[in-house]
C-alpha cells in the first residue's frame, strides 16, 4: 500500500464501538435540507441545460438532409468521364437492343451494375490516393463521406436503369416493365453487394476491375448454354424478390464492414506512407 | 484551452510506439523533434483522434476528444507527412472541397480559400491541377487547408518538408502570425526551424517523451558540455575515438571542431556557442548513425 494513504475501512469493518462513535461525530453537524422553492428553482435553472431528447422522426429527417447535402457536396469530386462513360454505356446499350436486336433481357441485365461498380473507384478514390488520413479529421466523418459517395453512385445507377427500362417499355411495347426492373434490379443488387465487399478487402480499382470482369464473364456463359437465358427470364418473381433482399442485406453488412469500422480500416489505410 | 496527453500509449504487436506519454499543451507553439522511428507521427495521429491509443486518453478541457468526436475535429487543423491530393482538381477546387468536408459556409470558404492562396504563394497557380504541382507547391497547399476553418489546434507533421529555404521563412512567419491564442505542434527534423518558431521544444526518442522545454532552458542543461577547438585533419581520427564529435567546419589549413565532453579537455578548447542543433546531437547522435536509422513510427 502507498505509505501516504490512510486505509478507509467499510462500516462492516468497523467495530461496534468505533463506528456508533463515528456516527455520534457525523451527527454533531447539522445539514438542513433545503426548502422546497429552492430545490425548484435550482432544478429550472439547471433545465436550460439538459440537452433536448429529439424524437426519432426528426432525427431521421436530420441524418437524412446531412446526408443528401454530403451526397451533393461529394458529387463534385466524382470525375466528369465516370457520369460520361456511365450515360454512352447506357444509351449505346439502348441502340443495340433496338437496331442490332440483341437480347434485351441479357442486355440489361448486363448494363444494371455497372455504373455502381465503377461508381465504387469514385467512392473509394480518396483511400486509393491517400487522402483518408487528413478527411478522417475533417469535421464531416469518415462514415458520412463513403455513405454520401455510395447514395451518388446508387441513385445514379438506378437512374440509369430507371431510363434505359422506361426506353425499352416504349420501344417495345408488349414488354413488361415490371419483369424488365426486375432483371436489372437483381444483379445490380446482387453484383453491387459483391463488389462493396471486395472493396472492403481489396484496393478501389482491384476489387472493381475483378468484380466486373467476373460478371461479364458469367453473362456471357450464361449466354452460352442454350435455353439458360430463357429459364432464367421464366424464374418467379418472389425468387427474383428474395434473391433482391438477400442482396439488400449483403449490401448494408458490406457498407457496415466498409465504412462504421471506422478505426480498424482507417488503421490500415493510414499505413501510406513510412509509418510503423 | 487545454490539450492533455495522459499517459498515452500506442502498441503495434509487441512493439509500443509511444510510450507514457505525458503532458499538457496549452496556447503556444511546440515542436516535436526526434529521429526517424522516433514515434512523432504516432502521437500526432492520435493527437488528431485517427489513432486509438493503446493506453491513456486525450482531453481537451477535460473532455476526452473520442467522445467529442465532432467537435474536436470542428476545431483541429491538420497537415499530415504524408499528404494525398486528388490530383486532377485544381489548388482552388481542392481548398474549396475541404472547406465543404470542414463544414464552412461557402461565402466564408471563397474568401478564405483566396486569402490562404495568397498567404501560401499560390494565388498564381490557384487554376492549376494539383498533378501538375512540384513537392513544395503540395507542402503549401497542404498548410493552406490546415489553416481554412481557422483553427483553434493545430497539428502539422513535418510541415516544412520540400519547402525551398524562402518558403520555410514564409512558413515561420505565418505561424508566429497566426499562433496567438492556438495551440500549435509541429513535429520536424529541422530544427533550426523549430528553434525560430516553437516556444516549447519536445524531444522523443524511442516512443519516450526525452526532454520538454523552451529552448533556452533546454540550452542551459548543455552547458559547459560542448567544445569548440582547431584541429589538423589529420588529428580528426584520434579525436573521434575519445570523444563525440558533432559539427566539423573545414577552414584553410585545418578543421574546426565541435565536439561532446561532460568535462572541460585537456587540449586548447573553448567553450562552443550553443544551439538546438547541437541538443539534437547531442541526444541523437545523429551525424555516425543516420545510416541506421529506420523507418518513422
Amino acid at each position: 500500500m502507498n505509505p501516504g494513504k490512510t486505509e478507509f475501512k467499510t462500516d462492516s469493518e468497523l467495530p461496534e464501538e468505533e463506528y456508533s462513535e463515528f456516527l455520534n461525530t457525523l451527527n454533531e453537524y447539522s445539514v438542513k435540507f433545503p426548502p422546497e422553492y429552492v430545490v425548484q428553482s435550482t432544478m429550472n435553472i439547471l433545465q436550460q441545460y439538459i440537452p433536448q431528447r429529439k424524437n426519432s422522426l426528426s432525427r431521421l429527417k436530420e441524418k437524412s438532409s446531412a446526408l443528401f447535402f454530403a451526397a451533393l457536396r461529394e458529387s463534385v469530386l466524382i470525375s466528369w468521364q465516370y457520369w460520361f462513360f456511365c450515360a454512352v454505356l447506357f444509351i449505346l446499350g439502348f441502340i443495340l437492343i433496338v437496331m442490332v436486336n440483341v437480347n434485351l433481357f441479357t442486355t440489361a441485365a448486363l448494363l444494371s451494375p455497372i455504373p455502381f461498380v465503377a461508381g465504387l473507384m469514385e467512392v473509394l478514390r480518396g483511400r486509393d490516393q491517400g487522402m483518408t488520413e487528413l478527411e478522417s479529421t475533417c469535421k464531416h466523418s469518415f462514415r458520412e463521406i463513403i455513405l454520401s459517395r455510395l447514395l451518388i453512385t446508387g441513385v445514379y445507377s438506378i437512374l440509369l436503369n430507371g431510363i434505359l427500362a422506361s426506353a425499352l417499355t416504349l420501344a417495345y411495347p408488349n414488354t413488361l416493365l415490371s419483369k424488365l426492373v426486375l432483371i436489372w434490379l437483381t444483379p445490380l443488387s446482387f453484383v453491387s453487394s459483391l463488389s462493396l465487399w471486395a472493396a472492403v478487402y481489396l484496393k478501389g480499382i482491384y476489387g472493381a476491375a475483378s468484380i466486373l470482369s467476373l460478371w461479364v464473364s458469367a453473362v456471357l456463359i450464361i449466354q452460352g448454354i442454350p435455353g439458360l437465358t430463357e429459364l432464367l427470364a421464366s424464374v418467379s418473381f418472389l425468387t427474383y424478390a428474395a434473391m433482391i433482399f438477400a442482396a439488400l442485406i449483403l449490401f448494408f453488412f458490406g457498407v457496415q464492414r466498409l465504412a462504421a469500422k471506422q478505426y480498424s480500416g482507417r488503421e490500415r489505410w493510414l499505413n501510406h506512407g513510412t509509418d510503423g | 484551452m487545454e490539450l492533455t496527453a495522459n499517459r498515452l500509449g500506442k502498441r503495434y504487436g509487441q512493439n509500443w510506439a509511444v510510450e507514457d506519454f505525458d503532458t499538457t499543451f496549452t496556447p503556444g507553439v511546440y515542436a516535436l523533434i526526434g529521429p526517424n522511428g522516433s514515434g512523432k507521427t504516432t502521437l500526432i495521429r492520435m493527437l488528431v483522434n485517427i489513432l486509438k491509443p493503446t493506453l491513456g486518453r486525450i482531453l481537451f478541457n477535460g473532455k476526452d476528444i473520442a467522445n467529442l468526436d465532432e467537435q474536436y475535429r470542428d476545431i483541429l487543423g491538420y497537415l499530415p507527412q504524408h499528404l494525398g491530393l486528388y490530383k486532377n482538381f485544381t489548388a482552388e477546387q481542392f481548398l474549396m472541397y475541404i472547406s465543404a468536408l470542414k463544414g464552412l459556409d461557402k461565402k466564408y470558404a471563397l474568401k478564405k480559400t483566396n486569402e490562404l492562396m495568397e498567404t501560401v504563394n499560390l494565388k498564381e497557380a490557384g487554376r492549376k491541377k494539383i498533378g501538375q504541382f512540384s513537392g513544395g507547391m503540395k507542402q503549401r497547399l497542404g498548410i493552406a487547408q490546415a489553416l481554412l476553418n481557422d483553427p483553434k489546434i493545430l497539428i502539422l507533421d513535418e510541415p516544412t518538408a520540400g519547402l525551398d529555404p524562402k518558403e520555410r521563412i514564409r512558413f515561420r512567419n505565418l505561424i508566429a502570425e497566426i499562433a496567438g491564442g492556438k495551440i500549435v505542434i509541429l513535429s520536424t527534423h529541422i530544427v533550426s526551424d523549430a528553434e525560430y518558431i516553437a516556444g516549447e521544444i519536445m524531444f522523443m526518442k524511442n516512443g519516450f517523451l526525452l526532454q520538454k522545454g523552451q529552448p533556452s532552458a533546454l540550452l542551459k542543461t548543455l552547458e559547459g558540455k560542448i567544445w569548440q577547438t582547431q584541429i589538423r585533419e589529420e588529428d580528426l581520427q584520434r579525436l573521434k575515438e575519445t570523444y563525440r564529435v558533432g559539427h566539423i567546419l573545414r577552414t584553410n589549413s585545418c578543421l574546426d571542431v565541435r565536439l561532446f565532453a561532460e568535462m572541460r579537455p585537456s587540449f586548447a578548447v573553448s567553450p562552443a556557442t550553443l544551439g538546438l542543433e547541437d541538443l539534437y546531437l547531442y541526444h541523437f547522435d545523429e551525424i555516425d548513425k543516420q545510416s541506421e536509422t529506420g523507418p518513422e513510427k
